[in-house]
């Protein structure tokens, strides 16, 4: 298919229905709405575009500078609009909590302001919100920007209405449940409108995260009152969701349907069988149900890892400094730091510091060699760069974790030594210590 | 109904509950008092410790003496694996009478010459503000004919970024990062009589990515350091470590809601006239930030500092800050206030009377004011514990109070926010405000309109029940 420009990507995405065998509902057909297969990976692609599209021109013309505050899509879509037509982009921030999202703003070219986090004494007069510093900001140099304000832009549902709702009406006809989570609300209020519009017993629901936990892109209850377009009343019912189930039921779109969603979609798909499980058991007839699966899975890794940590053990392998039992470390020889100088003297080893550059390039043993510890860790599985008749002996801060690596060595059949105390003792034994000085060219 | 359940410590609850030790104290010292468990330090000292080992860091605690005026503190402290940093003359004094010597002593904030000078004399480290302070330390040292090399920590503050720009708020303190070469130009003239021991900063923020900066920039410094020929070790990264007042995350989460929906006005005010601590009602939405301090923090103290060593610092083949420091030999320099004196206080009041104001509230009238209690304008989410000794009245739990201190004063109430208790107390009756010792208890305490200053004890827990101490005459070695 041909397109002229990659705006043009934006929008119609498919309806998936979800296999009953997943959702092990017998009265209810679940369908998502794929946003993630907008062209930047997420249902802010629509409004990213909405929001300019009608102003763009005049925006170039003026070289304005965009200026939102998002922490994620909507800063994506509006970054890869603007720098593909010209402009520049600004987002202001309360703290991007996954550092994957950074990335890839950064990839795309973002500009980043991270605004301070909270004081140790609070001062009940600072106004530390992003939205109150971006005003500021436009009242100094008002001609300058180009506030999107995507919390309080009525286009932001507007352009739901008129797209995301539309598309889903017209693939399926009228819908019994939506299920849309809250963030800025805009997407979710817009389609609900529009579909409520063709069948007013339709009943919608809000997902919100549960306090003190963070879903990216969902709001709890009382971030939702910061929300300009939030309206309480509008829902049926909302649903809280923990991170945990999130990542859960992400897993199970993932794995069970082949949708690529991230933590988001795996919120709203749990919370709406939360919402449908018992009154599904009490329908005679059939009904739709309707979920939005918002962005992609990739870019929230770390926040993944640090709830389900067991997705990402791999299978132990058979030897690693991990892995080492009391006797193998028990095994090693520790060169006691008295005789240590001595024995270096002695018996000539190649000495191995396992600390980072610059810890090694400030001071280290006269004639070692620096191999950091993860590098060295990669080295013994795949070659080990000397001979198995070298007498090695191996430093690191305290002694820990040479004699790890000592251990795994001799293991392996090397004859390797860890020094007992480290390069702190080594130090405190007053022996000589050198600083690498490199002639800095340019 | 807004519920601010303290955590309270074993020993205290006992000691609160034991009441006859109690109520005699408040008898017999006067209404307010505040109560030191000196003990109490030795844990939270232990945990910060056991941080240090798990990173195979070689580190050391300052007890930020600011955190309270109190004696017992300071002698309990010097007889723990702790130093001391002092940030006046008088507690500079404080420290030495009370135990430390010089070379346990770091002295930050703003100095004059009287601090300066004793401090030279004792051979604390400085821990330098500003360069105009440090030649009035180098030339006040000259003039004494100092033979002592003056130790020297260099503070600096308005750290940037590589890759991403952080705003953090403007610091009064600190050398600007940007003038690292002017400062060390400085020092290199001064060579021989000074011992340049390494860098620091503290922040005022609670929010770990200002610090991770601020220490990658500090690392770099280092090697800045070496070639002028300094062998700096040290980095002090100062306070900031937080304290976890609240049992209960959702009972906190479940609380602040209540107060920003009744500052929204969907639930009846729970606010003394409206107060909404930074956030106001713009057209239905709410406005602003909260500013207030999280009482309840799942990350604090000891945990945090674990968290921030744990940190991986992609301009260093994203190793750990622990092992950055670890292995560069760097000591950790770490000056804790509320997280050390954790658990260590807490301050009491006696109710003077039960009244209602003009629409209808139920007031309790202590013989405290509010400036006994908080630091700054800061409002304190905590409810206190009620002992009642005479009769109570049975009180609608969703009506809450307002209790109000005891200066001639119309803004001077404990608490701008309601209380929801079940019972009344009546006069007589005491009220204790738990884990007071950080910042709150006598920071800002004052004997305005001659309402006296909260008279000082030091509790100590022993087998056969609390034996209570004035403040000043408290030692560990007490006991013996």
């Amino acid at each position: 298919m041909l397109y002229n420009n990659i705006s043009e990507l934006i929008g119609n995405t498919p309806l998936l229905k979800i296999s009953p065998e997943v959702h092990k509902l017998e009265n209810i057909e679940i369908y998502a709405k794929l946003e993630l297969f907008n062209p930047f990976g997420s249902v802010k692609d629509r409004i990213g575009w909405g929001m300019i599209k009608d102003d763009i021109n005049s925006i170039k013309d003026n070289r304005q500078t965009i200026i939102e505050s998002s922490s994620g899509n909507t800063a994506k879509a509006l970054q890869v609009l603007a720098s593909s037509n010209g402009i520049k982009f600004k987002t202001v921030t309360n703290r991007i909590k996954v550092p994957e999202v950074k990335s890839i703003l950064q990839i795309l070219g973002a500009e980043i302001e991270e605004l301070p986090g909270l004081s140790e004494c609070p001062d009940p007069t600072d106004p530390n919100d992003p939205i109150t510093y971006i005003e500021n900001m436009m009242s100094v140099e008002s001609e300058k920007y180009y506030h999107t304000a995507q919390y309080t832009n009525m286009k932001n549902p507007q352009i739901h209405y008129d797209n995301t709702g539309k598309e889903i009406y017209e693939d399926l006809g009228n819908i019994d449940y939506f299920f849309g989570t809250l963030g800025t609300t805009g997407s979710s209020r817009g389609t609900m409108e529009y579909l409520l519009e063709k069948n007013s017993d339709m009943k919608k629901v809000g997902i919100i995260a549960s306090k003190g936990d963070s879903i990216p892109g969902i709001r709890n209850i009382d971030e939702m009152y910061e929300v300009g377009i939030f309206k309480k009343k509008l829902y049926d019912s909302i649903i809280t969701v923990d991170s945990v189930e999130a990542v859960e039921w992400m897993l199970q779109l993932i794995r069970k349907c082949g949708v690529l969603g991230g933590p988001t979609s795996g919120a709203v798909f749990y919370g709406s069988l939360k919402y449908l499980r018992d009154i599904d058991k009490t329908l005679t007839e059939k009904k739709k149900a309707v979920f939005v699966a918002c962005d992609r899975v990739e870019w929230y890794i770390s926040y993944i890892q640090k709830r389900r940590p067991d997705i990402f053990d791999s299978s132990i392998k058979k030897d690693n400094i991990r892995n080492l039992s009391m006797d193998d470390l028990d095994k090693v020889i520790k060169i006691e730091i008295d005789e240590a100088e001595e024995w270096v003297e002695k018996n000539k080893p190649l000495i191995i510091d396992l600390r980072g550059n610059l810890a090694f390039k400030a001071k280290h043993i006269p004639n070692s060699i620096n191999i950091i510890d993860n590098y060295f860790e990669e080295l013994l599985d795949s070659g080990i760069p000397f001979s198995n008749n070298q007498t090695v002996l191996l430093v690191c801060p305290v002694g820990e974790n040479s004699k790890k690596f000592a251990a795994l060595l001799n293991k392996k059949g090397f004859k390797a030594f860890s020094l007992e105390g480290g390069i702190v003792s080594w130090r405190d034994a007053g022996y000589a210590l050198e600083r690498t000085i490199l002639n800095e060219t340019i | 109904m807004m519920k601010f359940t303290p955590i309270v410590s074993h020993t205290i609850k006992d000691f609160i509950e034991d009441k006859a030790t109690l109520i005699s104290l408040v008898d017999g010292l006067g209404s307010p008092l505040n109560v030191i468990f000196p003990q109490a330090i030795k844990q939270n000292i232990e945990e910060f410790l056991s941080v240090f080992k798990k990173h195979f860091i070689n580190g050391k605690v300052f007890y930020a003496h600011k955190t309270n005026k109190s004696n017992s503190i300071v002698r309990q402290a010097s007889f723990e694996n702790v130093n001391i940093d002092v940030a006046s003359e008088n507690e500079l004094k404080s420290a030495l009478s009370n135990g430390f010597t010089g070379d346990r002593i770091e002295a930050t904030g703003p100095k004059n010459k009287g601090f300066i000078s004793l401090g030279l004399q004792h051979n604390i480290i400085f821990n330098v503000d500003n360069l105009e302070e440090f030649n009035q330390i180098i030339s006040l040292s000259s003039h004494m004919k100092n033979r002592n090399k003056v130790k020297i920590i260099l503070r600096f503050s308005g750290f940037k970024s590589e890759s991403i720009k952080v705003l953090s708020k403007y610091s009064r303190f600190g050398i600007p990062a940007n003038d690292i070469d002017i400062a060390l130009d400085k020092l290199s003239e001064y060579k021989d009589k000074i011992k340049f021991l390494g860098f620091s900063f503290h922040l005022d923020t609670i929010d770990l990515k200002e610090k991770v900066i601020a220490i990658e920039n500090c690392i770099k410094f280092f090697n800045i350091a070496r070639d002028y020929g300094f062998e700096p070790h040290v980095l002090d990264i100062g306070g900031g470590f937080k304290v976890n007042y609240i049992e209960n995350q959702n009972e906190w989460n479940n609380s602040i809601s209540e107060l920003k929906e009744s500052i929204l006005g969907y639930k009846e005010s729970v606010t003394w006239n409206n107060q909404s601590f930074g956030i106001h009602n713009d057209k239905g939405v709410l406005k602003g930030a909260l500013n207030i301090y999280n009482y309840y923090d799942s990350l604090t103290g000891s945990k945090y500092l674990d968290e921030l060593l744990s940190t991986k610092l992609s301009s260093f083949q994203n190793r750990t800050i622990g092992t950055i420091l670890s292995e560069n030999m760097i000591d950790l320099y770490i000056e804790p206030g509320k997280a050390f004196v954790n658990q260590a206080g807490i301050t009491v009041s006696k109710v003077n009377f039960i009244k209602q104001s003009s629409n209808g509230d139920t007031l309790i009238g202590l013989g405290i004011k509010r400036t006994d209690l908080v630091i700054g304008d800061q409002e304190l989410f905590l409810d206190p514990v009620i002992i009642h000794n005479k009769k109570d009245m049975p009180l609608d739990k969703n009506k809450g109070v307002y209790f109000i201190g005891n200066l001639c004063l119309e803004t001077d109430l404990i608490f701008k926010h309601k209380v929801f208790i079940d019972k009344i107390p009546s006069e007589g009756d005491i009220v204790v405000f738990i884990n007071t010792a950080g910042y709150f208890m006598d920071f800002n305490s004052s004997d305005t309109i001659k309402q006296p200053i909260a008279k000082k004890v030091a509790i100590s827990k022993t087998e056969n029940g609390f034996k209570w101490y004035s403040d000043e005459l408290y030692s560990p070695m007490n006991a013996l």
